[in-house]
């Protein structure tokens, strides 16, 4: 009986403790710290935690470089809900086989009464489009490989540490509207030497991000996204960005961005375009843009073919970086039904420039949710 | 409701009660405990057996401590009764407790891990108005809380401060006794 009582699986007739043996209570084994431990406190006050992850793994060649295999990204997701109130989670990345680690994210999202209102505080994938924020995951993206433009100019993936507010309304018949706005501390470009006056200037994007801490420049970006969703898997929004940028000189860096997502039946229409401003000293700004279109069409619920056109125009001096890009390709869902986040891609991509020959690269990827 | 917040803030508590009785296994004890109080069988017929759990709302750990003892005891409510009457349970920083006495009117006092401070209060009022007081911590109960619930051998053990239990008017029979290590005043 006591050990009933223990464990919460009494018959519901109350007992009296009249009834209940102090000898047979003072039997029972003590428990240490597994039980007596903060994580079984914390359930106990309706902290439900999870730990999910994704693991990728491809085999790729490409023109001029060594067919490799790779265990591109096995990340783990550790997260909890607070009785319905407070969520945190990290996404712990162990990207090329664990050569590199990182916290992609970490982020708390405080809830309110409203849905209109959410916060979220720590360091957050930034909403410029929809790529960057929810469909990186490669068990969710059609292609093996990101558009150019979601590597060049929204450099994703993309976090921001800083403070966050997003929610939504509906607005009947299937359509909601979403918004997203947030301060960080931005993107940075790197300055070896942040004192010699000599100001490090529009350089990669990619290259600035993870400035965790300002250090130099206390200026924070601030940003915004307005979204609508509706039927048949209609999406689309517009994004802006603006921060300073360079540590020396107070050089701004403005980014602008609409996405169209539409998922009518079996087909999958997707489409991205962002543009990007860097100011320079001189006052010759450096402006780069960049789209991808992309169609894929479920034929079974285990077979969809893909296709997807891209370019991007860097905005430097040197056209040769001026690209353009065709991918085909096709994912398969050996398990639709058992295992819908497995899915085994490939891909082959032709790549022309603004100078020079074009180059192929083709890629086989495994991707897996759990 | 009882709040989240202080866990948070537990993280940087170092014992965390690793060593103790289980707070639920501290809840049948001190229920049953109670029932060998033969001053307080008196008072039979009363609606409800009140337990009321005090703990220092400065002290992130006493209150987290608290966290898990009303919950222990309040999963018993359906379960249990002392002496034919249902349990109630409550709770309160314990520098409240005088202020507070006639609104609770417990029957017994369990006092939280980590509120080393209130216990000469809290004994104070507990003679004053018979309750006899219980804790899950050693610290607490060479403090003189009157009943420790404490942890020896891998097994439950009951402590008595005899001085202070009977200056809280209890008078616990014989079969009690006989099990638990009784302390005798110096």
């Amino acid at each position: 009986m006591l050990l009933a009582f223990l464990t919460g699986v009494l018959a519901a007739e109350p007992v009296d403790v009249t009834d209940i043996a102090l000898d047979e209570l003072l039997e029972v084994d003590t428990v240490g710290g597994a039980e007596g431990s903060f994580g079984y406190r914390l359930q106990q006050v309706g902290v439900s935690p999870w730990l999910h992850a994704y693991a990728v793994g491809e085999l790729y060649g490409e023109t001029g470089t060594a067919p490799t295999f790779d265990l591109h990204y096995f990340n783990v997701f550790v997260g909890a809900e607070i009785q319905d109130v407070v969520v945190p989670e990290v996404q712990l990345e162990y990207e090329h086989g664990g050569g590199e680690i990182q916290m992609r994210y970490g982020q708390v999202d405080i809830r309110t009464p409203s849905d209109a209102l959410t916060f979220r505080v720590g360091k957050f994938m930034v909403p410029m489009g929809t790529y960057n924020e929810t469909l990186y995951p490669e068990f969710l993206t059609p292609l093996p490989d990101r558009p150019l433009v979601l590597q060049e100019i929204v450099p994703v993936s993309w976090a921001e540490v800083g403070l966050q507010l997003r929610g939504g309304a509906e607005l009947g018949k299937g359509w909601r509207l979403g918004y997203a706005t947030y301060i960080v501390n931005g993107l940075e470009q790197r300055d070896d030497d942040p004192t010699d006056g000599v100001v490090q200037e529009a350089g990669n994007i990619r290259d600035m991000r993870d400035n965790h801490l300002d250090a130099y420049n206390g200026n924070k970006a601030l940003g915004f996204r307005l979204g609508v969703q509706g039927p048949n898997g209609f999406s689309a929004g517009a994004a802006t960005y603006n921060g300073r940028y360079a540590i020396e000189a107070p050089l701004g860096l403005g980014m602008y961005g609409i996405d169209i997502s539409w998922h009518p039946g079996p087909v999958l229409l997707q489409t991205e375009f962002f543009e990007a401003v860097l100011e320079r000293v001189s006052g010759e700004d450096r402006r780069t843009w960049g789209s991808y279109f992309l169609v894929g069409v479920e034929i079974t619920d285990w077979l969809e073919p893909v296709a997807q056109a891209d370019i991007i125009r860097p905005g430097l001096d040197d056209p040769s970086q001026d690209r353009e890009r065709i991918s085909l390709g096709v994912i398969l869902r050996p398990y639709p039904e058992k295992a819908r986040f497995l899915v085994v891609k490939g891909s082959g991509a032709m790549t022309t420039y603004g100078v020079g020959d074009p180059t192929y690269r083709a890629v086989g990827q495994v991707a897996v949710g759990f | 409701m009882v709040g989240w917040a202080p866990l948070l803030f537990a993280w940087l508590v170092p014992d965390a009660g690793a060593s103790e009785v289980r707070p639920e296994h501290q809840a049948l004890l001190l229920l049953k405990v109670a029932s060998y109080d033969r001053n307080r069988a008196r008072t039979e017929g009363e609606p409800s057996f009140r337990v009321l759990v005090v703990h220092d709302g400065r002290q992130p750990n006493s209150r987290l401590a608290s966290v898990d003892m009303v919950a222990a005891l309040e999963a018993l409510v359906e379960k249990v009764q002392v002496d034919g009457a249902p349990l109630e349970v409550r709770s309160m920083d314990g520098r409240e407790l005088a202020r507070r006495f006639a609104e609770v009117q417990p029957d017994v006092v369990y006092v939280t891990p980590g509120s080393e401070v209130l216990v000469p209060g809290v004994l104070e009022v507990a003679a004053e108005h018979h309750l006899t007081t219980f804790t899950g911590s050693e610290a607490l109960f060479d403090l003189g809380i009157g009943v420790g619930m404490l942890a020896s051998g891998g097994k439950p053990r009951l402590f008595v401060n005899l001085e202070t239990v009977r200056a809280e008017g209890a008078d616990f029979a014989s079969d009690f006794l006989r099990v638990a290590e009784v302390r005798r005043q110096e």
